[in-house]
């Protein structure tokens, strides 16, 4: 159980057409068939069985984290630690996205 | 008490109730500690302090550990108290209550195990596995995924141990050399037997890590200098996020829990250059028959395991003989799955509700459609089938992606294969299917797009991405619909249009369920004629529309939008021959 401090995505900045985008993207990726986008809390956790939680499971972050790199091109590159926070919610996962992309076109440049 | 040996449970002294558990810290005695080696740690200590704390009437104890390490000490020390290790479905507290609800049962979840500090991810030293009566009941697994069905399946030593020392007899020093990284977790039979019984039983480390993302997966991979993967198709399949090297050749991976996708085969052995050997089995009937790629690509015929014996009768897998079977269990045992004896082992025709029976015939719809795929010109397809009340029983129906393709030598590729009355009926040509993104495509958009293709002029996919779809359509100088429309000047009418292009377009692109139900904003700005090539534009849909302009040398004919219902339209109950799938 997270104590609120703690909760992944609490204090970050919202991108809002991201994670707009991330919420279909969930839905379409998983085929969750009596969700739609606006029902996805943008902080709720995504994943567990925890009340408010998504309730996706870890075959369905697999997917996820295909789709976002088919998606944005942009992978997590690290642990199973790093990334419970990066797929924590819809903001955690668009401000790694935004964050990722930035990155990607700084190197490019 | 001799350490690291695990002797038959009923020579062990009785234990008091209560002990306290002593925490070892710091590298096990006698192991040499070094800063750059993960050296694989001893669980025999932890072990001893386990067992020593459990009750002395204990008939079960619900394994619910994650961490393989933890794990492996809680079911050697379940073991060497007497009881029967319950393995859940997962580690969830509704089913471990479930599990758990049996007299003199305990639950140990990881924070029980006294595991010493270990590096990331650690190598656990095999550890020797007991000596038991092959009938004495060792475990019980749950074979039901629903929660109203609590069926608990006994598993004795000659099942489980059995086949753990089977399984590393056929493979260790092949394949199943450790150290061994399995994804799928220990209390799953298949993570159990694959990634720690056998491993041990052959005399190689496990690696205790639950890595599940690709990502953590390479890492663990690179850090503990595994051999062997233990992983399923799912897993499998995410590894290509993963660029080539980042996972080293000379690991082998095993793969079972669903049928492997030979594209995820072939994916694996392009881009990391490994090959995989795939576990044909169940949890009621343990392991049965294995096949391992060459070059990424699956042999055809499964080989059954050394020790069972395998018979095809009417279609169908028998298991002659098994020691992993229940001892109770019929001989010979019928499986759910439709085989053909090839060679000394078969090919897997599917789960029997996959194959249909056409005027007698039988066919697997799983391997017509491979079928359909590896016909050369064949760039997609999908097939489904429903009852037809006519002599031949069942109607199979299929949609291919062929642009340069000639339809009738498709159906004759088929027909070599299969017999003839099993080809698809119709093979209806589309430009693309609207599969989703991750590949799925539904039966119900299958149903839709075989019906609105019906009258399609020819349509060949150009480009698309997700903001539009631009596709080609070609307009046959015979068309009926020219005829009287008008004498001497023959324009293609509105509704043909719409019925011929249109419609099959938007069905071929897009995932369409319903019928059509409007079309708005439609303005005929120049004619179609006969003989044209007309550019056909979509945008994807937009709260339920899909806007669509006809174009020809670059000139507008024709714009709109049409929307289509969101749900199919009642009565379309087709029965359940499974929709199609791909990795």
């Amino acid at each position: 159980m997270d104590a609120p401090e703690r909760t992944p995505g609490r204090d970050l900045p919202a991108h809002p057409q991201l994670e707009q985008e991330i919420r279909a993207l969930i839905v379409e990726a998983l085929m969750l068939e009596d969700v739609t986008p606006d029902d996805i809390d943008p902080v709720a956790p995504l994943f567990g069985n925890a009340p408010g939680s998504l309730g996706l499971d870890s075959i369905d972050v697999l997917e996820l984290a295909m789709a976002l790199h088919k998606r944005y091109g942009v992978r997590t590159r690290s642990d199973d630690d790093r990334n419970r926070e990066v797929f924590y919610s819809v903001r955690t996962l668009a401000h790694f996205v935004a964050t990722e992309r930035k990155t990607d076109e700084k190197v490019q440049a | 008490m001799p350490r690291g040996r695990l002797v038959a449970a009923e020579t062990l002294p009785h234990r008091p109730a209560s002990v306290k558990l002593p925490r070892p810290t710091g590298p096990t005695p006698g192991e040499a500690s070094s800063p750059d080696r993960r050296g694989p740690f001893d669980l025999a200590l932890v072990v001893d302090a386990l067992a020593g704390g459990l009750p002395g009437d204990l008939d079960r104890v619900v394994v619910a550990c994650r961490r393989p390490a933890a794990f492996a000490a809680a079911l050697a020390a379940t073991w060497r108290a007497g009881a029967v290790a319950v393995l859940p479905v997962n580690l969830g507290e509704g089913r471990l209550a479930d599990a758990a609800d049996a007299p003199r049962c305990l639950v140990l979840r990881d924070a029980d195990v006294p595991l010493p500090d270990a590096p990331d991810p650690a190598l656990i030293r095999p550890l020797p596995l007991p000596s038991l009566p092959s009938d004495r009941v060792v475990a019980e697994v749950f074979t039901s995924g629903s929660t109203k069905d609590r069926r608990r399946a006994p598993k004795t030593a000659g099942q489980l141990l059995g086949e753990a020392a089977a399984l590393a007899d056929a493979f260790a020093g092949t394949s199943l050399v450790g150290p061994v990284l399995a994804t799928v977790p220990p209390h799953h039979i298949y993570g159990l037997l694959f990634g720690l019984l056998a491993p041990f039983a052959a005399g190689q480390p496990a690696v205790d890590t639950t890595a599940l993302h690709p990502e953590a997966v390479a890492l663990a991979l690179r850090r503990s200098g595994a051999r062997t993967l233990v992983s399923t198709p799912a897993h499998l399949r995410s590894l290509a996020l993963l660029d080539p090297g980042e996972i080293d050749p000379g690991v082998h991976v095993f793969s079972s829990g669903a049928p492997l996708p030979p594209r995820t085969a072939a994916m694996l052995h392009d881009r990391f250059g490994v090959e995989v050997t795939e576990v044909f089995g169940s949890t009621e009937t343990g392991g049965i028959a294995h096949r391992t790629t060459r070059g990424g690509i699956l042999p055809d015929r499964f080989t059954p395991l050394p020790g069972v014996e395998i018979a095809v009768r009417a279609g169908r897998l028998f298991l002659v003989a098994s020691p992993f079977l229940p001892p109770s269990a019929p001989r010979p045992f019928p499986c759910d799955d439709g085989a053909e004896a090839a060679g000394a082992g078969f090919r897997h025709l599917g789960r029997l509700d996959d194959v249909v029976k056409v005027a007698g015939k039988r066919v697997s719809l799983r391997e017509l459609e491979r079928a359909l795929l590896d016909v050369p010109g064949v760039e997609d397809g999908a097939v489904v089938a429903e009852p037809d009340p006519g002599g031949r029983g069942a109607r199979i129906r299929a949609l291919v992606v062929a642009p340069d393709a000639d339809l009738s030598a498709v159906r004759a590729a088929l027909a070599r294969r299969f017999d003839p009355v099993c080809v698809p009926r119709p093979l209806r040509s589309v430009p693309c299917l609207p599969r989703t993104a991750t590949g799925k495509l539904p039966r119900v958009t299958i149903e839709r797009l075989l019906d609105l293709s019906a009258c399609a002029v020819p349509l060949r996919l150009l480009e698309r991405d997700d903001t539009a779809s631009l596709l080609e359509a070609r307009i046959p100088r015979d068309l009926p619909d020219f005829r009287g429309h008008f004498p001497g000047d023959p324009v293609l009418p509105g509704v043909s249009q719409i019925l011929r292009i249109v419609l099959p377009a938007a069905a071929a692109c897009y995932p369409v369920v319903g019928p059509p139900r409007r079309i708005a904003r439609l303005k005929f700005k120049a004619t179609i004629r006969p003989g044209d090539r007309v550019q056909v534009h979509l945008a994807p849909p937009s709260q339920g529309r899909i806007r669509f302009e006809l174009a020809r040398n670059g000139g507008s004919c024709t714009v709109g939008a049409v929307a289509f219902a969101a749900a199919p339209a009642g009565g379309e109950g087709a029965p359940c021959a499974p929709a199609a799938d791909r990795a």
